[in-house]
């Protein structure tokens, strides 16, 4: 009975731990994706993505 | 839980990153290339070596060319903007979820978009002011780092009024300050330096407009992408 509280206790810690890893990936892929779109600062990269950067009114040229 | 996180966003993306290129290509874009019209070549660089030899150290890079190949990576680059800030969207309503029993629904996703689109667009723009090309700008650097201050303060001064218990939300204070304390930097000549005087007062009308175009449509953006997301993250994220 008491090990299997542990048991539960620990499961239930290691998946709450699993999710606000998974929630920090989650932001840190949104936030890499969007510097990619919005500062990159190759030419390439600035002219495929110049008319969003420019609507959404990321800092451009 | 990843997995269908990303799939989601991917989904919510593809459609709220249609509907702003579809007001974008209507309201927006039209101005971007008014303005274009006026922008003046920048001198090419030639450099003479000691063999004699010239060449060209500015060639032009890459571009899409205009019409159909220039929306279309527009449109992608709109839908892998709108990707980024749904993922960012679905770690708040999650950990809010999680952590102050926040629940997710498709009007409570229309604050998220709401909170969104003052952090992401009108608190940055209020500093730096959405430009068209050809208009007179500081260091592009400098305006970057301004631009990531004035979003991650005004993120946790919502964040800090929602979610901090009762006083501690005066913590909202120092975060709404603290951009305007640092202060956005700002072009040594501000407007446009076109020689003809004509041409400038065409380019300070387009400015404006475009100031009321990007505002109405980074905002119908952010509450469509929003309340979207949140009603996706219902609907197809089991945790």
């Amino acid at each position: 009975m008491t090990t299997s509280t542990v048991t539960n206790t620990q499961a239930s810690s290691q998946a709450l731990a699993s999710t606000s890893v998974q929630m920090v990936a989650a932001a840190i892929l949104g936030m890499v994706v969007l510097m990619g779109v919005g500062f990159a600062p190759m030419d390439v990269a600035h002219n495929a993505a110049h008319d969003t950067r420019h609507s959404f009114a990321f800092p451009c040229h | 839980m990843f997995r269908s996180m990303v799939l989601t966003a991917l989904g919510v993306a593809l459609v709220a990153g249609l509907v702003l290129s579809a007001v974008q290509a209507l309201h927006v874009s039209p101005i971007i290339y008014a303005a274009e019209v006026f922008e003046i070549a920048e001198p090419e660089v030639v450099a003479a070596q000691s063999d004699g030899h010239t060449h060209s150290h500015n060639e032009e890079a890459w571009g899409p060319a205009d019409g159909m190949e220039r929306i279309g990576y527009t449109v992608l680059s709109n839908v892998l903007s709108a990707f980024g800030f749904a993922m960012i969207l679905l770690a708040g309503m999650f950990v809010a979820r999680d952590k102050a029993q926040l629940n997710i629904t498709w009007l409570g996703g229309l604050g998220w978009g709401l909170a969104g689109y003052l952090t992401f667009f009108v608190v940055p723009a209020l500093g730096l002011s959405p430009e068209i090309p050809s208009m007179e700008a500081a260091a592009l650097e400098g305006r970057q780092a301004w631009w990531v201050l004035a979003v991650v303060a005004t993120g946790l001064a919502i964040a800090s009024l929602v979610f901090l218990p009762g006083m501690v939300k005066v913590a909202a204070v120092i975060f709404v300050a603290a951009p305007w304390v640092v202060g956005a930097p700002q072009p040594e000549v501000h407007g446009f330096l076109h020689p003809d005087a004509q041409a400038v007062a065409t380019l300070e009308d387009l400015q404006s407009q475009f100031i009321y175009a990007t505002a109405v449509a980074n905002g119908l953006f952010w509450l469509t992408l929003g309340g979207l997301t949140a009603y996706a993250a219902k609907r197809f994220i089991k945790a």
